[in-house]
């Protein structure tokens, strides 16, 4: 069940990651930059996560804690920065 | 004992729990001034994604180097609600609200 | 609505720069005769718009470091009439760049009006909305943006 949700989040952070860049592209607003960036972290945290607990679950040695929690950090201090910084 | 990896994690974990809820607040300050529905549903979500860290924090031994199950519903089910909830907002947005009216 | 056929440059230059249409047929006005000083109320004659309007979208391209004000002994020579009163205003890029994007902004204007204007109306009026509007699959470019 897990490995679905995993998934399911991942795919919806692209998603977010692909309209907030679109309209990036479109607009040149730079909180849509911020935003886009979080949401591309947070895709990738997904998939990290994925990754860790169910590709190499937990008796392996292949710990993904590190990497998932620096990602998971930078997407949301982009997002905050973003929405701080550049909501006029 | 904790150790210095444990340090760290527990580091990582709080200060993302706290950027979430700082994001959660600032798209309540966005609704506030835009009354935009969107901006409540992303408020929600990450302050639940906040308050899954919280939660595992309170009921997880931290002090094991045990990395969480998979399958453990702690860790899945907020992450499913949170993101269902923004794919939702974003599925909200798109039923054909008419854009507040520009001229023809 | 598509907007191929127009430069990145032309793209950014309106989105950072041009809030309406009146605005940057004021800005193109003010180019296509350098030399000569424009009063808000020859502004709005000639664009058949309110000289109130006139005067704030001179007021944004000073701001924006297009156009300069002159000063009152400079406005004084330039009259043309003398119950022709008010700030004159000339085109002045504060920056060598924007001389360059202005002339794209004119060409573009001048052979794809309609897609020009889809783009002006198409930018959002803050920030915060761009956010939310931004999760629209289908984009509307008749966007709540006051035009000119």
């Amino acid at each position: 069940m897990g490995e679905i949700v995993y998934i399911l989040c991942a795919l919806t952070s692209i998603m977010c990651a692909v309209l907030l860049g679109r309209a990036f592209y479109r607009t040149r607003a730079s909180i849509l930059l911020w935003s886009t960036l979080c949401f591309c972290l947070l895709a990738v945290n997904n998939i990290l996560l994925y990754l860790d607990l169910v590709v190499f679950p937990p008796p392996s040695t292949v710990d993904l804690r590190l990497p998932r929690g620096l990602v998971y950090l930078a997407a949301l201090g982009l997002l905050v920065f973003g929405l701080i910084w550049d909501s006029d | 004992m904790p150790t210095v990896s444990t340090f760290w994690f527990s580091f990582l974990s709080g200060a993302v729990c706290v950027l979430c809820l700082v994001a959660a607040l600032l798209f309540v300050r966005f609704y506030l001034r835009t009354k935009d529905r969107l901006f409540v549903l992303f408020a929600v979500a990450f302050a639940i994604l906040g308050l899954n860290n919280v939660l595992f924090m309170l009921t997880v031994n931290r002090f094991t180097a045990e990395p969480e199950q998979p399958g453990h519903p702690l860790v899945y089910v907020p992450r499913l609600v949170a993101f269902g909830l923004i794919l939702f907002a974003v599925i909200d947005k798109n039923r054909s609200r008419t854009p507040p009216g520009g001229p023809g | 609505m598509s907007d191929e056929g127009i430069s990145d440059r032309v793209k950014r230059f309106i989105a950072t720069y041009i809030s309406s249409v009146a605005q940057l047929e004021t800005l193109l006005l003010l180019h296509t005769n350098v030399n000569q000083s424009w009063s808000a109320a020859d502004i709005a004659r000639e664009l058949r718009i309110e000289t109130a309007g006139a005067e704030a979208q001179l007021a944004a391209l000073v701001a924006s470091g297009l156009a300069v004000r002159l000063s009152d002994a400079e406005a004084e020579r330039d009259r043309r009439t003398p119950d022709d009163a008010g700030a004159r205003y000339r085109y002045n890029p504060s920056k060598p760049e924007l001389e360059a994007d202005t002339v794209a902004v004119a060409q573009a204007y001048l052979v794809r009006r309609v897609t020009v204007v889809g783009l002006i109306f198409a930018k959002p009026p803050d920030k915060v909305r761009a956010f939310s509007e931004a999760f629209r699959f289908r984009q509307d470019p008749r966007k709540d943006n006051p035009n000119g």
